[in-house]
């Protein structure tokens, strides 16, 4: 399929306010079909009816692409997953399922997944309004035509009860090396934690952090109108923005040298190295982006950078290059495509 | 005189067992303990402990949603609701549990549009098509010339 990997991601390209920290916004509405039983309780006919259903009427309104996921390998599912368009559960699930990716690349409608339809915008930086925006404007297109499950006192209704209300969930996708770098993320992270705030590392299993990367949302949907729940949870990022402000002003004054070595080291090993693991490519790539938010190296662009990130993720990796590799054969051919992109400032 | 079982707070009840032996054991216990043990302290029942009582034993009689089959115990179970009825069938039981989760009892932000939806028409078309099969797999020929002419009238309609 052409659309592999999926090429033009606006949320990668580094435009959006505030890029140097938050990589990207996210805005998801789960909505359900009063017509239709939840996920759980979905016979295989009625899935099949509501994906025709859900994807007729997404063709014919928003221009896009369809992906039905009883036709596309494993390999390009993955890359979705990579490129941030799906959902592990949704990537893993054996439900018939589809994904319909608008045009513009900034919104992915996911058909069955635990709802019947999630509606996520992903935008570059600080900018849950942008996201909002779009999510919103799909929703309305979808809401014309069908009638969504609904209760006045408990709001959207979701197969899950921690969705309900306003059926959104938001998220924005941090890099802090500043506050890794001068060990304060743990009480950064832990009072976020407190506010009700869910973290959790971006590459990593578990709770290992790779990349010093990280993803904030909100936990509650119900109570609070959409427009609140953008304002609190912009309120507390931005606060985190300004610790790690502080905490890069803080590196520069005490241990420039320090930070200027590590930088330089890590695009050394980028474009020279002859095997590249995706974990210590994507530990490198935080150095280097750190150096160019720092505007301590001027000739690679953000924008560059974003783009390996996802580029050299396994399942894009094989894709971009047009061929199937063993783990031992991508951490060649990634270590060979850094030093491709990396020459003379990338391009 | 302190309970023979937790040997830390004052015994309240004097019971008399038969031991393995078959001799009578005696048995200072307190409330707690008694309880435990599984044995009744008869005192007067306030109304809200009777009303209380009643809940905890309709709660017991399992609630199931007649649309999708799903049980009480199903939700408790995993956490996840078959469909919207779902919300209403459970309403009491689920209430407490929402605003525990939330913070809050009810929705404040957008509400969906009014007016016709234009897609109910081919959803109920979809349905009846389903039903048809089935009828028609099963070999009841009654219920399907039925479900043919509902969608007949249907299409007549559009």
């Amino acid at each position: 399929m052409s659309s592999f990997p999926v090429k033009e991601l606006p949320w990668l390209s580094a435009t959006g306010p505030e890029s140097n920290m938050v990589i990207s916004s996210r805005v998801r509405l789960a909505r359900n079909l009063k017509a239709f039983r939840f996920e759980n309780k979905l016979s295989e006919q009625e899935a099949e009816n509501l994906l025709v259903l859900i994807a007729d009427i997404l063709k014919s309104s928003i221009e896009g692409d369809y992906l039905d996921f009883s036709l596309i390998n494993p390999t390009e599912i993955q890359s979705l997953l990579e490129c941030h368009l799906i959902s592990i559960d949704f990537a893993t699930s054996k439900k018939k399922r589809g994904l319909y990716l608008l045009k513009s690349g900034d919104c992915a409608i996911m058909i069955n997944e635990e709802d019947h339809l999630r509606i996520q915008a992903l935008v570059s930086g600080f900018d849950f309004e942008s996201s909002f925006e779009i999510a919103s404007s799909v929703e309305k297109t979808l809401d014309s035509q069908l009638e969504f499950a609904f209760d006045e006192t408990f709001g959207y209704l979701t197969s899950c009860p921690t969705n309900v209300g306003t059926g959104m969930r938001i998220s924005t996708f941090l890099h802090l090396p500043g506050l890794v770098l001068t060990k304060e993320i743990e009480k950064v992270l832990r009072g976020a934690m407190t506010i009700g705030l869910a973290v959790r590392g971006i590459f990593g299993e578990g709770s290992e952090i790779r990349g010093n990367l990280f993803q904030i949302s909100n936990q509650v949907s119900l109570g609070s109108s959409e427009e609140e729940i953008i304002e609190t949870l912009k309120r507390s990022i931005r606060q985190i923005i300004d610790y790690e402000m502080k905490a890069r002003e803080s590196l520069i004054k005490h241990a420039p040298l320090e930070l200027e070595d590590k930088i330089f080291r890590a695009i050394a090993i980028l474009k020279s190295a002859r095997l590249l693991t995706s974990t210590e490519s994507v530990n490198l790539l935080s150095a280097v982006r750190l150096g160019i938010e720092m505007e301590v190296i001027k000739n690679y662009s953000l924008a560059l950078i974003n783009r390996l990130m996802i580029l050299t993720r396994p399942a894009n990796l094989q894709l971009y290059l047009g061929r199937t590799l063993t783990p031992n054969d991508r951490d060649i051919e990634r270590a060979k495509l850094f030093q491709r992109m990396l020459k003379d400032g990338g391009g | 005189m302190l309970c023979d079982n937790c040997k830390k707070k004052k015994a309240t009840i004097q019971i008399k067992e038969i031991g393995p032996d078959q001799k009578i054991v005696i048995l200072n216990l307190c409330d707690e303990c008694a309880e435990k043990k599984g044995i009744l302290i008869k005192h007067q029942v306030s109304p809200i402990e009777k009303l209380h009582a009643i809940l905890t034993k309709t709660k017991r009689v399992d609630l199931v949603c007649p649309n999708c089959g799903l049980t009480f115990t199903d939700f408790k179970k995993h956490g996840r609701f078959g469909c919207s009825q779902c919300y209403e069938v459970f309403r009491t039981e689920i209430e407490e549990i929402i605003a525990n989760i939330h913070g809050a009892r009810s929705h404040s932000g957008r509400k969906p549009g009014q007016g016709e939806k234009p897609q109910n028409q081919r959803i109920k078309m979809m349905r009846l098509r389903d039903e048809l099969k089935r009828a028609l797999e099963k070999e009841e020929y009654e219920r399907a010339a039925e479900i043919r002419d509902q969608i007949r009238r249907l299409v007549q309609n559009e």
